[in-house]
C-alpha cells in the first residue's frame, strides 16, 4: 500500500506557484503576503512527511492529489478575486481554511489511527450528524442565497452538513457490516423485492431520512441528493443485490417529482436545466455564463488571468470548474478531471484491500461520496444533470467543505494504513524483495 | 500587446505540461499495482460467507473426482521451471532439510522444515512451519491455515509455485 509519492508532491507544488507567477508578474497581479504561500507549501510538505513518518503503509499518493487540488484551487480563488473590491483577501482566507483542514488530518492520523473503535459510538454518531444538520433551524441558523444550511458559532460560519455527512458514513459502514448477512439474506419480500426485517432496516431508514428530510427542508439539494445516494451505495455494497439499488432509484424518482411539485426554488433549477435560453439574464445567467466560458476556453484554454468568468455568480464556490475549463482549457479540465479520478481509484483500491468489512465499508462511503460530489458539481456546471449548489472538493473555496474533505482524506489514510501494514509483501515487493529477507 | 501574450503563452504551455507531468507521475505509481492483485481479493458486492461456502462445497466436488492436485514450479532459483510436484492427501512438507516431501536445497531463504501442505475437507491448506521469511500466498504472507484455490501462486523462498487441481 504504502506509495511514496515526493515527485507527484514537488510537481503539485511547482504548479501552484507557476500558476500565482503567472498572475503576479504576466498579470501584474497584486501580489498576496508571500507569507501565506510559504505557509501553505510547508504546511502540505509537512503534512506529506508526517504521514510518511506515523502512517509509513498509508497511500501517500492521496496527498499528492489533494496538494494539486488545493493548490488550483487557490490559484483559481485569488485569479477570481484579487481584483474584486470586498473580497480581495478570500485566497489568503481559504489558505487558513488549507491550514486547519491539515489541522483535522493529522488529529485524525494521531489520534484515530484505530478508526475502529469510532464504529462502537455509530449511535451517538448517527445522532450527532442528525443534531447538527437541524441546529441550522435553531436561532444559530441562518440562509444564504433561500437555503438555511449555515451556522453562525462566534466568529466562524459552518456548513454543518460537510460534517455531518463523514459521521454518517461512519455510521452506515459500522451498522451495514454488522448487519449485511441479514440484508442480504432474508425470506420477506414484497413484490418481488425482499426485504430486510423491520428490526434491521428500522435505525438505517430512520438515519437515512432524518438527515434528508432536514436537508430538503433546508433547500440544499446538492448535499440532499449525497445523502440519499451515498448509503444506497454503500447498502448495494455490502449486500450486492441489485434490487435496493432499482427500488432506491424508484424512490428517488418519486422523491425528486414530489420536491419538484412542492418547492418552487426546485422547479427554477430544472427549467434552467432544461432551457436556459428561455430566460437567460435571470434563472438560467449562471448556467449560460458557465458554458460560454467552458466553449471559450478551447483546448487549451484562454490563459490564466485571460478569462471573463468572473461574470458567473459564485463563481469561486459552485462555478469554479467553469473557470479551470475556461482558462487552462480542454486540457487542464481533463487534467484536473483525471486528477480526480486516481483519487477516487486509490480510494476504491483501499476499500478492495481493507481487512475487514467495516473498514472496506468505510473506505467505499467516503470514496463515493467524494465521487459523487465532484460528479453532480462537475455535470451542473457543464448542464449535463441539474445544477444543485455543491462545492467541487478542494478546489473550490468554502471553509467547511475543505476542512471536512480533509477529514474524508485522513480517514482514507488510517484505513489504508491499516490495510498496508496486513500485507508487506504486496507493492513494496520489487524494492524491498532481497532488502526483507535473512537467510534462515 | 503582443510582447505580454508571450510570456503568458509560455506560462500556459508549461502549465499545462506539468499538470499532465503530474498525472502521469501519479498514474504511474497509482496504477502499478494493477498487475499484482489476486483475483479471489476483489471485494465483490454480497459475495460473504455464502458464496464461500460454494466455491468450497465446488472445491470438495472437483478434489473428489480427481485427485490430482499439483504445484508447477512457475519461478525458481534453485529449481528448473514448470517441474510439478504431486500433492497427494494427508501432509505435504516443504522445506530445506532432505526430509522434506518437496526439497528446496541450497536455497538460503528457506527453513529446514519451511511450510506444510494439509488437505482438510476437500481444501489444501498453507500453514507456515514457523520459517524465518514466511511462506506467500498470492503475494500475501500467510498467517494461520490458509486456502489454496486452483491457480493461486505459493512462494517459499525464492520459488514460486502455482497450484493447480
Amino acid at each position: 500500500m504504502a506509495q511514496r509519492a515526493s515527485i507527484p508532491m514537488a510537481l503539485a507544488l511547482i504548479i501552484t506557484t507557476l500558476g500565482f507567477a503567472t498572475l503576479i508578474f504576466v498579470q501584474e497581479a497584486k501580489s498576496p503576503p508571500l507569507i501565506y504561500g510559504a505557509y501553505y507549501a510547508g504546511t502540505m510538505v509537512l503534512l506529506y512527511l508526517g504521514v510518511r513518518v506515523w502512517l509509513p503503509h498509508a497511500d501517500t499518493l492521496l496527498l499528492a492529489i489533494v496538494t494539486l487540488l488545493t493548490g488550483i484551487g487557490l490559484v483559481m480563488i485569488y485569479r477570481l478575486t484579487y481584483e474584486v473590491p470586498g473580497v480581495e483577501n478570500l485566497a489568503t482566507t481559504q489558505a487558513i481554511w488549507i491550514l486547519v483542514g491539515s489541522g483535522a488530518l493529522m488529529f485524525v492520523v494521531l489520534f484515530f489511527r484505530n478508526y475502529q473503535k469510532l464504529f462502537a459510538y455509530k449511535y451517538l454518531l448517527a445522532l450527532a450528524a442528525v443534531v447538527l444538520v437541524a441546529m441550522t433551524f435553531t436561532p444559530l441558523g441562518y440562509e444564504v442565497n433561500g437555503a438555511r444550511l449555515w451556522l453562525k458559532l462566534g466568529p466562524v460560519n459552518l456548513q454543518p452538513s460537510e460534517f455531518a455527512r463523514i459521521a454518517l458514513v461512519v455510521f452506515f459502514a459500522s451498522y451495514l457490516a454488522d448487519t449485511r448477512d441479514l440484508w442480504a439474506a432474508t425470506s420477506r419480500s414484497f413484490m418481488g423485492v425482499q426485504l430486510p426485517a423491520l428490526k434491521y432496516f428500522g435505525p438505517v431508514a430512520l438515519v437515512w431520512a432524518a438527515s434528508l428530510g432536514l436537508l430538503v427542508f433546508e433547500k440544499d439539494l446538492g448535499s440532499s441528493l449525497l445523502f440519499f445516494a451515498v448509503p444506497l451505495l454503500m447498502l448495494y455494497a455490502a449486500t450486492g443485490r441489485m434490487a435496493y439499488v432499482i427500488l432506491g432509484t424508484l424512490l428517488f424518482a418519486v422523491g425528486s417529482y414530489a420536491t419538484y411539485l412542492i418547492f418552487p426554488h426546485v422547479q427554477t433549477r430544472v427549467s434552467a436545466w432544461l432551457d436556459p435560453w428561455s430566460d437567460p439574464d435571470d434563472t438560467g445567467f449562471q448556467i449560460t455564463q458557465s458554458i460560454f466560458n467552458i466553449a471559450d476556453g478551447g483546448i487549451t484554454g484562454a490563459g490564466l488571468g485571460e478569462g471573463f468568468s468572473q461574470t458567473i455568480p459564485e463563481v469561486q464556490t459552485d462555478f469554479i470548474f467553469s473557470t479551470i475549463a475556461s482558462e487552462l482549457g480542454l486540457l487542464g479540465a481533463t487534467a484536473l478531471i483525471l486528477a480526480f479520478l486516481i483519487f477516487v481509484y486509490r480510494g476504491m483500491k483501499i476499500a478492495l484491500l481493507a481487512q475487514d468489512d467495516g473498514s472496506k465499508l468505510l473506505a467505499f462511503g467516503l470514496t463515493a461520496m467524494f465521487a459523487l460530489q465532484t460528479l453532480i458539481i462537475v455535470g451542473g456546471v457543464t448542464k449535463a444533470i441539474p445544477l444543485t449548489g455543491i462545492t467541487l472538493p478542494f478546489v473550490s473555496y468554502g471553509g467547511s467543505s475543505v476542512v471536512g474533505n480533509f477529514i474524508l482524506t485522513g480517514l482514507l489514510l488510517v484505513v489504508s494504513e491499516n490495510a498496508g501494514k496486513q500485507q508487506p509483501a504486496e507493492e513494496d515487493k520489487e524494492a524491498g524483495y532481497a532488502a526483507e529477507k535473512v537467510t534462515a | 500587446m503582443l510582447d505580454l501574450q508571450v510570456p503568458l503563452l509560455a506560462a500556459k504551455a508549461l502549465l499545462l505540461l506539468l499538470l499532465f507531468a503530474f498525472i502521469y507521475a501519479v498514474v504511474r505509481r497509482g496504477i502499478s499495482d494493477l498487475r499484482s492483485v489476486p483475483e479471489d481479493e476483489t471485494f465483490v458486492p454480497g459475495e460473504g460467507r455464502k458464496s464461500d461456502v460454494q466455491r468450497d462445497g465446488a472445491a470438495i466436488y472437483n478434489a473428489s473426482h480427481n485427485g490430482s492436485s499439483k504445484l508447477v514450479v512457475e519461478d525458481s532459483d534453485i529449481l528448473a521451471p514448470s517441474t510439478p510436484f504431486e500433492v497427494s492427501g494427508g501432509t505435504t512438507n516443504i522445506g530445506r532439510s532432505s526430509s522434506s516431501d518437496i526439497v528446496l536445497k541450497n536455497d538460503d531463504y528457506v527453513s529446514g522444515n519451511h511450510v506444510m501442505l494439509t488437505r482438510h475437507g476437500g481444501m489444501l491448506y498453507v500453514e507456515d512451519a514457523g520459517s524465518t521469511n514466511g511462506t506467500y500466498v498470492n503475494e500475501r504472507k500467510a498467517v494461520g491455515a490458509t486456502p489454496l484455490r486452483s491457480g493461486d501462486r505459493l512462494r517459499v523462498g525464492s520459488t514460486t509455485f502455482r497450484y493447480s487441481e
